[in-house]
């Protein structure tokens, strides 16, 4: 049998979903804290503003006015103008100060606000007269503050309580809610499986320092981001390694780890600088020792994922991740090095999850952050995430859960304050990471699936009856990618192949393939893209496409698993490209072949092993038939014209197996 | 989780839309930057 067919460990697994609190908190006792403590800040700043509005003259008061509400002393001195510019400023700030961690810009402005005011107190005025005051700007800034903080109360209070009034009701249906299982079909794959493939290898085997294909620009937030783009492609390639190919890793065993060395380039990892003097005022340009939970928890899962699905523990020698920074100076990690980062940042975290951006700690990067230490236990038996996993689960379910199950996506580890910065629906998720708890909380899993899946069943259903010969005759609108710089029908299409997945409904997920195939392949080759849409997007694609049986999550759980059957050990690309290697029972090897990129003239060498040493082997299909003798030490090769697509069986011939009966 | 009606992921990305027009540079490219000076990868490619 080979490891496509191995179900992750459920024997741990609670048979009940765990219901939600009845009597929810409003904020966890770490957010209360930092909320606590901005206010008192705000508090002492409205207080010197009031002094300042009481008891000073013209300037003073423009001065305090401006503290009280940010920009209203230019009311009092008749500067409307530059009130209005204040809070595009303000704006401005605000996205700045989630964008890249510039966490004086509000205070800054806000004071800046206060200075110019003073400053500008006599001085002329536009419209009116030098010397003007607009008494009425007083009850004013005091209206428009209070009127401020009643949003935010009102905002934040009446989606507790909508959210509170809903607990009855969804946790009977966490009771009673028959939760569909999720898809473990066994794929074959298609052409156009094979095609994105064959993309995914060019973009990968080119050289390290090559990023021919990938898009750059931006690199703080957004579809440009590589280091995102790199994670993703290494997410998709583990799943295929281990439910398509587990038997013929070579290729894509070397495609993972350049994925992963692209990583250590500088011109991936050295955004951190600016974002580590911005935001922590510290110029180390480290991107593991502080923060950055956004680089060291996703590639870490990466790394994690490669070792997992290929076996190999080339990541675990000392130096093997080393970056090297435009001085010269070198930080040197290697697999087990880059996780003792993570769980440090996790043990200093106050509020027990770190930052992404210095000062923003998410919930999905700090799940992925706690699977790339579960992963690294699976495979190393250390005790990392166990380590720190009460205090992670009490940072969840303590600060980040909101009372209808969701969790809220960000967090200031500074102020406390969470909002929707739109980059998520709402601005949070019933499950989160790339595994959606699967390894890292299985209950918590459980119960945000049946969540996340609560009336999609139907709507599913209905979908069904748009196929028709096997294809959903869908044509989804194409929607704007992160970046804006594209449109495209494939994320709306993978949600849809997801969905059909995550309520078992392997028919609907085929089609809606197949439907999105029809809608989105552009028939173009490399260096063209396979899929008019962008290489995150591509990626994430090729992540639920290629996802069963076994996707990440249960790939995390199983750590790496040697194939049992032939091996392929080398099948030269650009040559060749295998495209199925797996064993169902052991002994045999399903086998698919196709041209590569750089087609051979004549007959190419595959080398075999792991076969029953001296046996014969029948190698059949597509008009093939020959023999494969095994040497005593159990392997053997094969010549073969890879001509067109090859569907082939590798299987021991009777006798051979009579014998190995025998003996 | 309060709300500031402010979506900031998409006024991001026009504000880096806007950086880039002042600079003249592209909002998205296909080609890599050049290679700092003295930086480089510790490992090798493999084709």
């Amino acid at each position: 049998m080979t490891d496509t067919i191995v179900r992750p460990p459920v024997e741990e697994r609670p048979t009940a979903i765990p219901l939600l609190p009845t009597e929810p908190r409003r904020m966890g006792p770490a957010t209360r804290f930092l909320v606590l403590r901005m206010l008192a800040c705000v508090a002492a700043v409205e207080l010197v503003g009031t002094l300042l509005v009481l008891l000073g003259g013209t300037t003073a008061r423009a001065a305090g006015l401006s503290l009280v509400f940010p920009g209203a002393g230019f009311l009092y001195t008749a500067h409307p103008l530059l009130f209005v510019l204040t809070w595009a400023l303000m704006s401005v700030a605000l996205v700045l100060w989630w964008g890249m961690s510039l966490h004086l810009g509000i205070p800054g402005v806000w004071l800046l606000s206060a200075a110019a005011s003073a400053l500008l107190a006599n001085a002329p005025r536009l419209f009116v007269d030098r010397g003007t005051t607009w008494d009425w700007a007083v009850p004013v800034a005091y209206v428009l503050a209070a009127a401020c903080v009643a949003t935010l109360v009102w905002t934040f209070e009446s989606r507790f309580r909508r959210k509170r009034a809903l607990v009855p009701e969804l946790n009977e249906y966490l009771r009673t809610a028959d939760v569909p299982e999720p898809s473990h079909a066994l794929r074959e794959g298609d052409d156009m499986d094979a095609e994105l493939l064959r993309w995914v290898y060019e973009l990968s085997l080119q050289p390290i320092d090559r990023f021919d294909g990938f898009e750059w620009g931006d690199q703080l937030h957004g579809g440009t981001v590589v280091r995102y783009q790199l994670n993703y492609l290494g997410w998709a390639l583990a799943p295929y390694a281990v439910n398509y190919i587990p038997n013929a890793p070579g290729t894509i065993e070397l495609a993972m780890r350049n994925l992963v060395l692209k990583q250590l380039d500088l011109r991936v990892w050295r955004y951190w600088q600016l974002l580590n003097r911005v935001g922590n005022l510290d110029s180390n340009p480290d991107p593991l020792v502080r923060d950055n939970i956004m680089f060291s928890g996703f590639t870490g899962d990466q790394i994690n994922l490669y070792e997992a699905a290929t076996g190999s523990t080339r990541f675990d020698e000392p130096g093997s991740l080393t970056f090297v920074w435009e001085d010269g100076r070198t930080f040197a990690y290697d697999h087990h090095s880059w996780m003792e980062a993570v769980q440090k940042n996790f043990e200093r975290s106050r509020l027990g999850f770190f930052p992404c951006e210095p000062g923003w700690a998410f919930a999905a990067c700090n799940t992925i952050g706690a699977q790339a230490l579960f992963g690294h236990d699976r495979l190393h038996g250390t005790s990392m995430w166990s380590d720190i996993e009460p205090r992670w689960r009490e940072t969840l379910e303590r600060e980040y859960l909101l009372p209808d199950g969701n969790y809220a996506n960000i967090r200031s580890t500074h102020t406390g304050l969470s909002w929707d910065t739109g980059e998520t629906p709402g601005g949070e998720y019933f499950t989160t990471g790339s595994h959606s708890f699967k390894d890292v909380a299985p209950d918590l899993h459980d119960r945000g699936r049946a969540l996340s899946l609560r009336g999609l069943p139907p709507k599913m259903a209905a979908l069904r009856g748009l196929i028709s010969d096997g294809v959903l005759q869908l044509q989804l609108p194409e929607e704007w990618e992160r970046n804006r710089s594209r449109k495209s029908a494939t994320p709306g299409w993978t949600k849809l192949i997801g969905g059909a997945r995550a309520v078992g409904d392997d028919e609907l997920a085929a089609a809606a393939i197949r439907g999105h195939d029809l809608q989105c392949a552009t028939g173009e080759h490399w260096p063209e893209r396979p899929l008019g849409t962008g290489v995150g997007n591509l990626a994430l694609l090729m992540l639920v496409r290629w996802s069963t049986p076994l996707d990440n999550a249960s790939i995390n759980v199983r750590g790496y698993m040697a194939p049992s059957g032939p091996i392929v050990e080398s099948a030269p690309w650009p040559q060749v490209m295998i495209t199925l290697a797996r064993s169902h029972d052991g002994s045999s090897l399903d086998l698919a072949v196709r041209p590569g990129p750089e087609p051979a003239d004549g007959a190419v060498e595959f080398t075999l092993s792991a076969l029953t040493p001296g046996a014969d082997y029948r190698l059949s299909g597509d008009g093939l038939d020959l023999i494969v003798t095994a040497d005593a030490g159990g392997t053997g090769s094969m010549s073969l014209v890879v001509d067109r697509p090859l569907r082939l069986v590798l299987a021991p011939t009777r006798m051979s197996a009579d014998t190995e009966g025998v003996a | 989780m309060i709300t500031l009606y402010l979506n900031c992921a998409k006024v991001w990305t026009h504000l880096v839309r806007g950086v880039c027009r002042l600079t003249g540079r592209p909002q998205v490219t296909y080609e890599a930057p050049p290679l700092p000076g003295r930086a480089s990868t510790n490992q090798g490619g493999n084709r």
